[in-house]
């Protein structure tokens, strides 16, 4: 692989992983740091390496992973962090892109909506039920539904602190 | 006390105002800790991503690897100088060494026509090359010689062999030339020696 080659590569998957890398650790600044290392790692061993994406993604969740385990339970609480982890190399408590999709295609459109003011946009259910015009029973029912249907989905894992 | 369902609500609604005391009650119970899960990964998927310099990030990459290769040339130049440091050092002091030795063992004529004998100076002891005075105290003539054909790198050629078993007590300084060495031991009555194309020769 030559320099060149390497920028075209960090062009092109760079915003990808780092993307990746601050859904999970919302952190900027450990996400791009994250980012800088798998690629100069990749750097380093390029004459050993085959595929270089795989190389890349495989890297980050280690990284992230690394990241994860080395915060206690009070830190994770701290940063909204799960506070599941596995011991394994599948380390990662979720995946957030495929529970992200997964909320955009498999829920229904009310869930949906309920889903991305609470959750995403962090709304109170007062504030929801006006947004969307729906008593704040109907955003609790639908909270119910969607956190007991994403729990059935991304079914998580035993609990290991 | 802490209510359950009061828990989830808060978990889901306000989870960054969890004390200790509930978070300990989640970690405590799976299902909660499953819901906890759900809630912050839900927030996390959601969250705007900051966008990324990537032009930026290369220049600071390049400068990482950059960074490192000169970090391991300037490594390696030092550990090659040090390493000729060492080499020279070393044939330095072999060479200064040997230089000693090949004075030592400077050869000497090994036929003698006037029939005398001819002291093997390989005999003589290693340590008589050592720039100190020479001192001896009821030594035979033969050994005194032995040690001044190895320091001045001349011969010895004794007329009679007897002569070389008489008894001396005498100390030859290291400034002494082989000359002065030849007077001083002229100054003793028993000997008679001269200095003739480095050969000393006694009667």
């Amino acid at each position: 692989m030559t320099i060149g080659e390497f920028d075209i590569l960090y062009r092109q998957l760079a915003p990808q992983l780092y993307r990746l890398a601050y859904l999970q650790l919302g952190d900027e600044e450990a996400a791009r740091d994250c980012v800088q290392t798998v690629f100069a790692s990749l750097w380093e061993q390029r004459a050993d390496i085959d595929n270089a994406t795989a190389y890349l993604r495989a890297s980050l969740h280690n990284q992230i992973a690394m990241r994860y385990r080395a915060l206690s339970v009070q830190e994770r609480f701290a940063r909204l962090y799960p506070i599941e982890i596995e011991g394994s190399d599948e380390a990662m408590p979720i995946d957030v892109e495929t529970l992200r999709e997964y909320v955009d295609t498999q829920l229904t459109e009310a869930v949906r909506a309920v889903v991305e003011c609470v959750f995403y946009q962090r709304m109170s259910y007062r504030q929801t039920a006006e947004a969307l015009g729906i008593s704040q029973s109907t955003v609790n029912k639908h909270v119910v539904t969607a956190l007991h249907k994403l729990r059935t989905r991304f079914a998580y894992k035993k609990l290991k602190i | 006390m802490i209510n359950r369902d009061e828990l989830i609500d808060k978990i889901v609604q306000s989870p960054e105002t969890l004390t200790r005391e509930e978070m300990s009650a989640i970690v405590a119970d799976p299902e909660l800790a499953d819901i906890y899960d759900t809630t912050v990964s839900l927030m996390r998927a959601g969250s705007e991503v900051p966008p990324l310099d990537v032009e930026d990030g290369l220049a600071d990459l390049h400068s990482r690897i950059d960074h490192k290769r000169r970090f391991t040339v300037m490594w390696g130049r030092v550990a090659a100088v040090a390493a000729l440091c060492i080499t020279i050092t070393a044939v330095a002091a072999v060479w200064w060494y040997n230089s000693g030795r090949q004075e030592v063992s400077q050869p000497l004529p090994t036929e003698d026509m006037s029939g005398g004998y001819i002291v093997d100076v390989a005999e003589a002891t290693a340590d008589s090359i050592v720039v100190a005075p020479l001192r001896y105290d009821d030594e035979p003539l033969a050994q005194i010689l032995a040690d001044v054909s190895a320091r001045y790198g001349c011969g010895v050629r004794f007329e009679r062999e007897d002569i070389g078993k008489l008894r001396f007590h005498i100390t030859l300084p290291p400034t002494a030339t082989l000359a002065d060495v030849v007077e001083m031991m002229n100054a003793f009555d028993d000997v008679d020696m001269h200095l003739t194309d480095n050969m000393i020769c006694v009667r």
